[in-house]
């Protein structure tokens, strides 16, 4: 974890760096307290972040490891490939919600997300497509009959 | 009595008992399920409960926070993982218990003990709270900071991952708090051209993508394993005579886990464990333990599922959160109007003795629905992965969108989610991310306005007694590990 945590302790200080920076740019009243101004509470933060981003450099340096380093953030290439493939699927599915509406963008999203988290030998089109179905119908009565939640219909009024 | 009468008239609504009833089933299916913690259950519902009254919404969210905790001793028993970090202590002997073809005699106890627990925790809750809020009604600013203090720092220690990687997580929640309008100046901050963000990044969202999105991003880099149940689950009710011999096991079980609970930051899991080991102390045969007894089962189950009042004590009446699962509840209570402290308390006792009353209602619900549904929530174990990470997906994405009607919430569940995976993946914990981002705000009023009364003087928070009491607490909160380390020269603790 040594790695990680000097790449990050030093995002943090360069995060708390701009943080107190910008800060600095909000409006200032004259002869009154600093407390008063809109930058002091995030600049006091942006501090005390700076100080604890260099603890947590200074200390993945001087940590005494008893194993090797072994954070793993993804297990191998195929856990990587499926973790994109996710995230990918997380971002379309606002743009289906809005533009197909939510029935549909829910159907698009469980099936792809079912059919890829399932290896090629377990797969069985039909069965996941029909389960992808049944998920989706039950999620769609839930929230839009159930709890009543307005969500966008979309072209196909669903 | 008449104030605890009070919340009697929420009672005549049918509704509520549906609330609290369909609350505690789902936080069973929910708690009982490996990788689903019971704090992400109520995170990723608890969206759901806007727009619904207050009551009706808060008997729900309780309904599933006695339900998850107790929910994930099911799994611990009958396959050694525990559904929620509450019931790690609970396999130690109901799993041993299932291997000896007794699985549904754990579930039992574990299910009769979870009850009696929580319902003395609730009798603990309804008499002390109303007490330590009249005392919290006296504090003023000052003290308010030494307690968010107190709450940030415990937060830190106990959460997984280093003490520092705790502290730099309730900054980092802290800072979210800031995006908004200024509270005294009401000037823009860090709105960046977005008008959503005028009134702040909502907590909900945040919650849901740490603790949800994460964690299903988590599951979908790990390696899959197959879950079988082998065993049929049955004769699952206790006889008396058994519960009989273990009052004494949950007694003192239950009083621990209250006064754990109490502790802000501490929780269930760690009540579970102490309970556990005392009652190696106490035990006639303590040898027998961990070998599959049934009072190595009452004794955590009984201290995990009375910390629920417990932890629920410093979030009603002071506003810190006695856990990770109390600070999501706290944002439900927030997203309601509703500023849990002791002015809640002396504004809405009503409300207030209808939490009390809808504690006790799912303890009730807990009982009956785990004595007679545990053998088909033991199915629910073995439910692929495949099938449940996409739908906990979904969940997450409308319970975001739902807060607002708006698809920018979607981008700030998501966003949290990606920074909670790699923030995880490198050691961090949530818990504290999210008690900053809760208690930003009030930390930051609080503050400012001490230090304008004071006119700028920090010394204000040491002329008070109490507010230096709670800062020297939080000193020795937050370096007092440290120096004792070094003074025994043990490297074991991991503060760095």
């Amino acid at each position: 974890m040594k790695k990680y945590d000097k790449i990050l302790g030093t995002l943090l200080f360069i995060f708390a760096g701009a943080l107190y920076f910008y800060s600095g740019t909000f409006p200032v009243r004259e002869g009154r307290p600093r407390v008063l101004n809109a930058g002091f509470y995030p600049q006091l933060l942006a501090i005390i972040l700076a100080v604890l981003a260099v603890a947590l450099i200074i200390a993945a340096f001087i940590k005494d490891y008893k194993g090797k380093d072994d954070v793993e953030i993804w297990k191998n290439t195929s856990s990587l490939k499926l973790f994109l493939k996710t995230l990918v699927m997380l971002i379309i599915y606002p743009y289906l919600l809005t533009y197909l509406g939510f029935a549909t963008a829910t159907l698009i999203f469980i099936s792809i997300m079912i059919y890829s988290l399932f290896s090629k030998e377990e797969r069985n089109i039909k069965k996941l497509g029909f389960i992808s179905l049944i998920i989706t119908i039950v999620i769609y009565l839930v929230f839009n009959e159930f709890i009543n939640i307005p969500f966008p219909t979309g072209g196909l009024l669903i | 009595m008449d104030i605890y009468l009070e919340g009697l008239k929420f009672f005549t609504n049918p509704m509520m008992f549906m609330f609290s009833g369909f609350g505690v089933l789902i936080g069973i299916i929910f708690g009982s399920l490996p990788g689903l913690t019971a704090t992400m259950t109520i995170a990723v519902f608890i969206s759901f409960t806007f727009g619904i009254d207050a009551t009706l919404s808060f008997a729900f969210l309780l309904g599933l926070y006695t339900g998850a905790v107790y929910g994930g001793s099911v799994a611990a028993i009958l396959i050694n993982i525990p559904g929620t970090p509450n019931a790690i202590a609970t396999g130690l002997d109901g799993y041993p218990l299932c291997q000896k073809g007794r699985a549904g005699e754990a579930i039992g106890i574990a299910t009769v003990s979870s009850a009696i627990g929580g319902i003395l925790s609730v009798f603990v809750l309804a008499i002390a709270a109303p007490m330590v809020a009249s005392v919290a009604l006296k504090f003023s600013a000052q003290e308010y900071v030494g307690i968010t203090l107190i709450g940030l720092s415990i937060i830190a220690i106990i959460s997984t991952g280093s003490m520092l990687k705790g502290l730099i997580g309730g900054i980092l929640g802290l800072v979210i708090g800031v995006i908004g309008m200024d509270p005294i100046t009401n000037f823009p901050r860090y709105l960046f051209g977005q008008a959503e963000l005028i009134e702040g990044v909502s907590s909900i969202p945040v919650m849901i993508g740490l603790y949800g999105i994460s964690e299903m991003l988590m599951q979908i880099s790990e390696e899959e394993h197959g879950i079988v149940i082998d065993q049929a689950v049955k004769d699952i009710i206790p006889s008396f005579s058994d519960i009989k011999r273990l009052l004494p096991t949950i007694t003192r079980s239950s009083i621990i886990g209250v006064i754990i609970g109490a502790v802000p930051a501490a929780g269930g899991s760690i009540a579970a464990l102490v309970a556990y080991g005392q009652e190696k102390r106490f035990s006639k045969n303590p040898e027998l333990l961990g070998t599959g007894v049934v009072d190595g089962i009452a004794a955590p189950e009984a201290a995990n599922n009375a910390s629920t009042g417990g932890a629920l004590m410093p979030m009603l009446t002071l506003g810190i959160p006695g856990d990770p699962m109390t600070a999501v509840l706290m944002g439900g209570l927030i997203m309601q109007g509703l500023r849990p402290g002791p002015l809640l308390f002396k504004q809405q006792m009503p409300f207030v003795s209808s939490i009390f009353l809808s504690l006790l209602l799912s303890v009730i619900f807990m009982l009956v629905f785990g004595l007679f549904g545990a053998k088909y929530f033991a199915r629910l174990i073995t439910v692929k992965k495949q099938y449940l990470i996409p739908s906990i997906m979904v969940f997450c994405l409308v319970g975001s969108y739902a807060i607002n009607n708006s698809t920018f919430d979607i981008w700030i569940l998501l966003i949290s989610g990606l920074i909670g995976f790699f923030l995880r993946k490198v050691g961090f914990s949530p818990a504290p991310i999210v008690l900053g981002l809760i208690l930003g705000p009030i930390f930051e009023d609080n503050l400012r306005r001490s230090l304008i009364l004071a006119d700028g003087q920090w010394s204000t928070f040491l002329t008070r007694p109490i507010s230096l009491s709670f800062l020297i607490l939080t000193l020795i909160l937050l370096f007092g590990p440290f120096i004792w380390n070094l003074i025994k020269g043990d490297k074991s603790t991991d503060i760095i």
